[in-house]
């Protein structure tokens, strides 16, 4: 084989597998811009329903000044029942967060989820 | 009495073993080898046992399941299909389906039923390492023709570098297909394959010797989500695109694309099943026996199948090396937000060459997670080393 034929070989083949590709990244990318356009101009109608929503939303840590929060229960848990009681629909400020005395009831978890099973309302 | 002392003698010598050759032996006990290194260490299985079994059938003497002469076209001849029906075995039979490049396009319509390519398309750049790693099929075809193979020779080792095992079976059949040659199919297959199954040990030191332990570190960001509209419209356009440019890849190109918008599709789940199981396994049945039986002992026991074995594993070691400095580019380029660990991931052998990124990056970093990232590269090689095929189709006079 004469060395301008393998020169032509490898120059020509990786040029074309370049070009190639090229063109699939630029078709593929203004895919994926086009699709991002109709998305973004989709989401847009929804995301002003949520805006209204959040002023309601907002009103629930407005009662956090006034949460009394027992020593030992950590930034994380009060979180994460602010996060469930925002959850529930209606009105409902967090007044206090305190440990469950174990005195306070003389069964355990498991008892008192059997008491309630037992106890539902047919 | 002398008659049947006469009939033992004439049964003794139409037996296998009284025609027996050392190149035989050699060969069967190489089959051995394929054998045990599919079954026990699990290269490759799906492929290179039936390939091992398909070796052994054809170095047992007389058992007369291939002819190769019936397949010899050198010198002007045409295929004799009249010929190969009449006299021909059963995996003569079966190798037609090699001849005549009908079992490659299978193999790409199931692949492309199991190929999910929103990696891709959710990171376009990846297709520049897809086409980067093919640097290693073109750089090796100069060893190969340093080496005094001729172009169809060459051509041949060559895509050996793509890491797929049904392009180098499509393209070495074709450049091949013509006779005389002292390299066959079988031959790039076998060495194909095997390098596939050592992805896993060829590649890693390769990529911690080219990349830098901060390179090797980065977290690259996830991709975003992909629509259904986007995966249906991919194949499509892939196909078009293609087979505009390079003409000869459309039947890998269009069988690959043509499987995955059967998946992507979602309307055509009965086809996709049978596409990437019953049919997918029939012919990597029908494929490897054949693919095996051409692997006669004048094809192996020779240097020439040295030197394959050697520029074959050169252009694997090239394929990984130039992935991964584009990808040392990219992270350039990006500022460090590209790890060229995905790089060599461009060589196709899909899943494996993806799962060594990962497995190399969670070296440096195991909160890494690269596989998804180097899954882009992974499938843009499949596209890339078709793409490579059909250059070689289209340039070097077969």
């Amino acid at each position: 084989m004469e060395g301008s034929y393998v020169l032509a070989v490898v120059l020509t083949g990786l040029i074309v597998v370049f070009v190639g590709l090229i063109v699939l990244i630029c078709f593929v990318w203004l895919m994926g811009k086009i699709f991002k356009a109709i998305n973004s101009a989709k989401a847009k109608k929804p995301e002003n329903k949520v805006e209204t929503k959040v002023p309601e939303a907002v009103s629930v840590p407005a009662a956090a000044p006034a949460m009394e929060i027992e020593d030992g229960i950590s930034d994380e848990i009060v979180a994460v029942i602010a996060a469930a009681v925002a959850s529930m629909s209606g009105n409902f400020a967090i007044k206090s967060v305190k440990k469950a005395s174990s005195k306070s009831s003389r069964r355990g978890a498991w008892g008192a989820q059997g008491i309630a099973e037992n106890t539902r309302v047919f | 009495m002398d008659s049947f002392f006469q009939s033992i003698k004439d049964l003794c010598m139409t037996s296998g073993l009284a025609n027996l050759t050392w190149q035989s032996v050699l060969m069967i006990l190489i089959s051995f080898g394929f054998l045990y290194l599919a079954i026990k260490h699990k290269f490759e299985p799906l492929l290179l046992l039936p390939i091992a079994f398909g070796m052994l059938l054809t170095n047992l003497p007389l058992t007369e399941m291939y002819h190769p002469e019936l397949f010899d076209i050198s010198g002007g001849k045409e295929l004799d299909f009249g010929n190969i029906l009449h006299n021909g075995g059963l995996l003569d039979l079966l190798y037609l389906g090699v001849k005549l490049q009908i079992y490659p396009p299978l193999i790409f319509l199931g692949i492309g039923c199991m190929t999910d390519f929103a990696p891709l398309i959710a990171n376009p750049k990846s297709f520049l390492l897809g086409a980067a790693a093919q640097g290693g099929i073109f750089f090796t075809f100069v060893g190969a023709a340093w080496l005094g193979f001729t172009p169809q020779e060459a051509g041949s080792i060559a895509i050996i570098g793509g890491a797929d095992g049904p392009t180098a079976i499509f393209v070495s059949s074709k450049l091949l297909g013509s006779g005389g040659f002292d390299i066959d199919t079988g031959t790039i297959a076998l060495a194909a394959y095997t390098y596939m199954a050592l992805v896993p040990i060829i590649q890693p030191p390769i990529m911690k010797a080219l990349t830098t332990k901060k390179e090797r570190s980065v977290v690259m960001t996830q991709l975003r989500q992909v629509s259904k509209t986007e995966k249906i419209i991919f194949p499509i356009a892939v196909t078009i695109v293609i087979a505009l440019i390079i003409p000869s890849a459309a039947p890998l190109v269009g069988m690959l694309m043509l499987g995955n918008l059967i998946k992507e599709s979602g309307v055509c789940e009965r086809l996709c099943k049978t596409a990437q199981n019953e049919l997918m396994n029939i012919i990597t049945i029908f494929l490897g026996i054949s693919v095996g039986a051409t692997t006669t002992a004048d094809k192996i026991v020779n240097m020439k199948f040295v030197k394959v074995i050697i520029l074959g594993v050169i252009a694997f070691c090239l394929g990984t090396a130039c992935g991964v400095l584009l990808g040392k580019l990219m992270y350039v380029v990006t500022k460090g937000k590209v790890n060229p660990l995905i790089g060599s991931a461009g060589v196709s052998a899909v899943p494996m060459a993806a799962r060594v990124s990962q497995k190399v990056g969670q070296e440096e970093n195991p909160k890494n997670f690269l596989l998804m990232h180097a899954m882009g590269p992974n499938v843009a090689g499949v596209i890339g080393s078709a793409v490579a095929a059909g250059v070689l189709l289209s340039i070097i006079p077969h």
